[in-house]
C-alpha cells in the first residue's frame, strides 16, 4: 500500500518498484484532482507519448466516452468505491483508439489513484476471431451432424436393403458374425435345408443341415482357417480359391440326404471385412446344380451310347464339321478306307477320300433330288478312294446338317460293297453250281431213260430176228432210232441252253419258215391224229431273226401242241394245231401256236419254264420250253402263253422290229 | 395156259420191250398206257402180276396203287414197281411205301435188266401161289 500523499515519496516508491516501471502493463498514478503524477514506460508507450509529457495531464483526457466522464466527474465516488475495473478505450497520440482493461484503485496512504492498464486490442481481436470461429465451428458442426445423420440413415437403409436382398434371394445363403454365430439365414436356405431362420439365427448350428456331427463349414473356414485344416475338412469336395470373389472359398459336394434324390451343392464362402480389413463375419451362398449334374450325367451317358453306336456300327460313319474337316470316323469306316483315325480326323476332307468326279457327283446328289430330297442322299452306289488310292465300291447315304439355312456339317453312312459283291458273286457261283448239279442229275436221268429205250429196242430187235418176226424187228429198230434222235435232241438243247451258241441274224420271211415247220411235222401230227394247219393273216415281209433258233422253237411248240392233243385222248378230227402268223403293233412278227389239247392246270402253268420239268414222263426232256424261251429272248423277243385246262393252249412267239 | 402179266406204262417203247421180253419168257403180256387203262385191265384181264410205272398222265402209278388197294379182289394181285423215279421227280417212293399201306412184290429200276425182271416176276408169282 502506498502511504501518504507526498509526491516525492510516491515517486521514490514508484521508482523503487522496478517491476512496475518495467512491467508490460501500463501504470499511471493520478491525484484527487485527476492529474497524472507519474506513469511508467509501458503506459507512455501504449499511448505513444513521451513519459514526461504525460505529467500533470488530466487523466480523463486520455479516455473516450463513458470512462472519460467518470474520471472527470466522479473521482470522489471512486475514492468511496476504492477499486474498479473497466474495459474502455484510450485515445493515443495520433488519436487512435486503444482498447484497454483498466483497473483503478484508491490508495489512501498516498492519496493517489493507481491505474493499471493492459492493452486488449490483440485480445479483443482474438476474441472477435474466436467468436467468429466459434460460430463457423458451430455451423460446421451442425452441418456435419446433419450429414452424419443422413449417412446413418443411408447406412440403415443399406443394411435393410442388404437384408432384403439376402432374405428375398432365390439363392440359398447365410451370414455368420465374427463369433461364427448365424445372423442371417434366408428363405432359400430354409427351403434347401429344411431348417428355419427362427431356429438357426443366433446359433452355431450351420453344420447341422449338411453334416452328421458338429464341424466347421465353408463359411467358418473363410473367416479363419489354415489351408491345411481346410484341405482336411473339405477333402474330396473340390475345395479351391474362388476366381471370382477375392478371398472366397469354393467347394462342391453331393449331399445324399438333401432333397428326394440328394443334392449337388456348389458353395461360395466369402469373409466380410470392415474398412480396416478386419474380418467381421462371412457369407456363404449355395448353388444347387443337381439338375445340371443329372443332365450332364445323362448327356454323358447319351454321348457314350451314341459314340458306342457310331463306333460299333456295321456301316462306316463319317461326319464333317462346319469347316468341312472330318470329325467322326468309326471303326467300320476305318476298315473300309484303311486310314487310321489319327490320320483322318481333323486333317482330311471329303475331297481327300473321293475322286474329283465322284466328289462332284455327290455334291450334285446332295443339292439335287436324284437320291432323295435336297440335303439327303439315299443309297447312292458310288466309290471312295482308300488309303492306297484304290477305288472302293460303296453304298452311300448322307445328310447335310443345317442350322437354319447354314450348312454346319454332314454325316454319311457307307456300306462296303466289296463284301456284298463278293457274296453276290459267291451266291451266283453257288447257284450256278446247284444248277449244274441239277442239270447233271437230270441229264443222267434222261440218259438213263434213253439207255433204257435203246436197250429195250436192242432186245426187241434181237428177239424178233431169232423168231423171224420182221414186223417186230422194224418196231424194235424204230425204238432204237427214236432214242438215238432223243440223244441228239437233248445234246442240241443243252448246247443252246448252256449259251454255247450265239444267235445268227438273217433277213427271213416268216411264212417260209412256218411252211417248213408244217412240212416237217405233218407226218408226226397225222400219226397222232392231229390236224396241223397254218394261217397267214398279215404279210410281215422279211424279218431279222436267227433262223435256227426260231425254226427249233417253232418245232418245239408244235411238238408240244401235238402232244397236248394226244394227252387229251381225243377222237380224230377234233384235235387241231394252228400256226398263225400276224404282226401286232410294236412287233415285227408274231407266231401263234394254238392247240385244242388238254390245256394246263395252274400248277403246271407255273412250272413250264422250269428246267427239266416235264409232264410227259418218258418223252420229255424238260428242256424244250426253257430252251425255246431262252432262244426267243436272246433275240429280244418274247414267249407268252395262255392256257385253259380241257380247252387248249396258245403260245405266242413275238419278235421285235429291226 | 400162260400167266397174264399186265404192263402199265405210258412209254410205248417200254411196253414193246417188256411185252416182247415176257412173251419170249412164256407169259402173256397185257398193255395199258396209264393208270385208268391199267385199273380196267386189272379188273377185266385177270393178270397174275402187274408191272407198274409211276409217272404217267391221267392216273399215276401211285393213284392206281391206291385204287387197287381199296379193291378187295384186286388187292391180292402182286405189283412190281418199274420206275425211273428218283428224288428229282418229286415223288418219294420210299416215304410212300413206308406208310405201310402197300407192300410191293418188287421194285425194279429202269433201265430194266431182262434177267432181273423175269426173276422178280417169277418170284412174285411163287409168292402169290403160296398165299393162295
Amino acid at each position: 500500500m502506498i502511504a501518504d500523499g507526498e509526491m516525492v515519496m510516491t515517486g521514490r516508491r514508484i521508482s523503487e518498484n522496478g517491476l512496475l516501471e518495467n512491467g508490460r502493463d501500463g501504470v499511471a498514478l493520478f491525484d484527487i484532482s485527476g492529474r497524472i503524477s507519474a506513469c511508467n514506460l509501458a503506459f507512455a508507450y501504449l499511448l505513444g507519448y513521451e513519459q514526461k509529457l504525460l505529467q500533470k495531464r488530466p487523466v480523463h483526457s486520455l479516455f473516450r466516452s463513458h470512462a472519460r466522464a467518470v474520471l472527470r466527474d466522479h473521482l470522489q465516488d471512486l475514492m468511496i468505491l476504492e477499486f474498479i475495473t473497466l474495459e474502455t478505450v484510450l485515445v493515443g497520440k495520433r488519436s487512435e483508439p486503444i482498447s484497454v482493461e483498466a483497473a483503478i484503485a484508491w490508495m489512501p496512504d498516498d492519496h493517489l489513484f493507481k491505474m493499471v492498464t493492459r492493452d486488449i486490442t490483440v485480445k479483443k481481436r482474438l476474441d472477435e476471431y474466436r467468436r467468429t470461429y466459434a460460430e463457423r465451428l458451430a455451423l460446421e458442426v451442425a452441418e456435419r451432424t446433419a450429414q452424419l445423420t443422413e449417412s446413418q440413415k443411408e447406412l440403415q437403409l443399406q443394411k435393410t436393403t442388404a437384408e432384403g436382398i439376402i432374405y428375398g434371394s432365390p439363392i440359398p445363403m447365410f451370414v455368420l458374425d465374427r463369433d461364427h454365430r448365424i445372423t442371417h439365414w434366408n428363405r432359400a436356405s430354409e427351403r434347401l435345408t429344411g431348417f428355419s431362420a427362427r431356429e438357426m439365427i443366433g446359433t452355431k448350428r450351420q453344420w447341422e443341415p449338411f453334416f452328421e456331427s458338429p464341424r466347421r463349414v465353408l463359411a467358418d473356414l473363410a473367416m479363419d482357417c489354415s489351408p491345411e485344416d481346410a484341405e482336411r475338412l473339405y477333402a474330396g469336395m473340390n475345395l479351391r480359391q474362388s476366381q471370382v470373389v477375392q478371398g472366397a472359398l469354393e467347394a462342391e459336394h453331393f449331399f445324399p440326404h438333401l432333397g428326394p434324390k440328394g443334392t449337388h451343392l456348389f458353395a461360395t464362402a466369402a469373409p466380410i471385412e470392415d474398412e480396416a480389413g478386419v474380418v467381421q463375419g462371412a457369407i456363404v451362398t449355395y448353388q444347387d446344380f443337381t439338375e445340371r449334374v443329372t443332365l450332364m450325367a445323362e448327356l454323358k451317358m447319351r454321348e457314350a451310347y451314341l459314340n458306342n453306336l457310331i463306333q460299333n456300327s456295321i456301316d462306316g460313319i463319317i461326319a464333317t464339321d462346319s469347316e468341312g474337316l472330318i470329325a467322326v470316323y468309326n471303326r467300320s469306316a476305318e476298315e473300309i478306307l484303311g486310314y487310321t483315325p489319327e490320320e483322318i480326323i481333323g486333317r482330311m476332307r471329303y475331297q481327300d477320300i473321293l475322286s474329283h468326279e465322284t466328289a462332284l457327283a455327290i455334291r450334285d446328289a446332295f443339292y439335287g433330288e436324284s437320291y432323295g430330297p435336297p440335303g439327303k442322299i439315299l443309297n447312292m452306289t458310288t466309290s471312295l478312294l482308300g488309303k492306297q488310292r484304290e477305288p472302293i465300291p460303296v453304298r452311300f447315304t448322307g445328310t447335310l446338317i443345317l442350322d437354319g439355312e447354314k450348312e454346319i456339317g454332314s454325316v454319311v453312312f457307307i456300306q462296303d460293297l466289296r463284301e456284298l459283291q463278293r457274296l453276290q458273286r459267291e451266291k451266283a457261283q453257288a447257284e450256278r453250281m446247284a444248277a449244274i448239279g441239277r442239270t447233271v442229275a437230270s441229264v443222267a436221268h434222261y440218259i438213263k431213260n434213253v439207255l433204257s429205250g435203246l436197250k429195250g429196242g436192242a432186245y426187241v430187235v434181237r428177239s424178233s430176228i431169232a423168231k423171224g418176226d420182221l414186223d417186230l424187228t422194224l418196231k424194235g429198230w424204230e425204238m432204237v432210232e427214236r432214242n438215238l434222235d432223243q440223244i441228239g435232241q437233248i445234246a442240241a438243247d443243252m448246247l443252246i441252253y448252256a449259251g454255247e451258241r450265239s444267235p445268227v441274224r438273217e433277213h427271213l420271211n416268216p411264212i417260209e419258215l412256218v411252211s417248213e415247220v408244217v412240212e416237217l411235222m405233218r407226218e408226226r401230227a397225222r400219226l397222232a391224229g392231229v390236224e396241223l394247219v397254218s394261217e397267214f393273216r398279215e404279210d410281215t415281209g422279211k424279218v431279222v431273226m436267227d433262223r435256227t433258233a426260231i425254226y427249233r422253237s417253232l418245232l418245239n411248240l408244235v411238238a408240244n401242241a401235238i402232244d397236248a392233243c394226244t394227252l387229251k385222248g381225243m377222237t380224230e378230227g377234233e384235235a387241231k394245231v394252228v400256226i398263225i402268223v400276224d404282226r401286232p403293233d410294236g412287233w415285227a412278227v408274231r407266231f401263234q401256236v394254238v392247240d385244242s389239247g388238254a390245256g394246263m392246270d395252274e400248277e403246271t402253268q407255273k412250272k413250264i419254264f422250269t428246267d427239266f420239268f416235264t409232264t410227259k414222263g418218258y418223252a420229255g426232256t424238260g428242256l424244250g420250253l426253257p430252251v425255246t424261251r431262252k432262244m426267243v429272248e436272246d433275240q429280244g423277243g418274247k414267249l407268252l402263253f395262255h392256257s385253259e385246262p380241257g380247252r387248249g393252249t396258245t403260245f405266242s412267239l413275238l419278235l421285235p422290229q429291226n | 395156259m400162260p400167266k397174264k402179266i399186265l404192263i402199265v406204262d405210258d412209254d410205248p417203247d417200254v411196253r414193246l420191250f417188256l411185252s416182247t421180253l415176257l412173251r419170249d419168257t412164256g407169259f402173256e403180256p397185257l398193255e395199258a398206257a396209264d393208270g385208268l387203262e391199267g385199273l380196267e385191265l386189272a379188273a377185266s384181264g385177270n393178270p397174275s402180276v402187274i408191272l407198274l410205272d409211276l409217272m404217267m398222265p391221267r392216273k399215276s402209278g401211285i393213284a392206281m396203287l391206291s385204287d387197287l388197294n381199296n379193291n378187295e379182289r384186286l388187292r391180292r394181285i402182286p405189283v412190281i414197281m418199274v420206275t425211273g423215279v428218283t428224288g428229282e421227280t418229286g415223288i418219294d417212293l420210299n416215304a410212300f411205301l413206308a406208310r405201310g399201306a402197300f407192300v410191293p412184290a418188287g421194285i425194279i429200276e429202269k433201265p430194266v435188266d431182262p434177267d432181273v425182271l423175269i426173276r422178280t416176276v417169277k418170284k412174285a408169282l411163287e409168292g402169290s401161289s403160296t398165299d393162295a
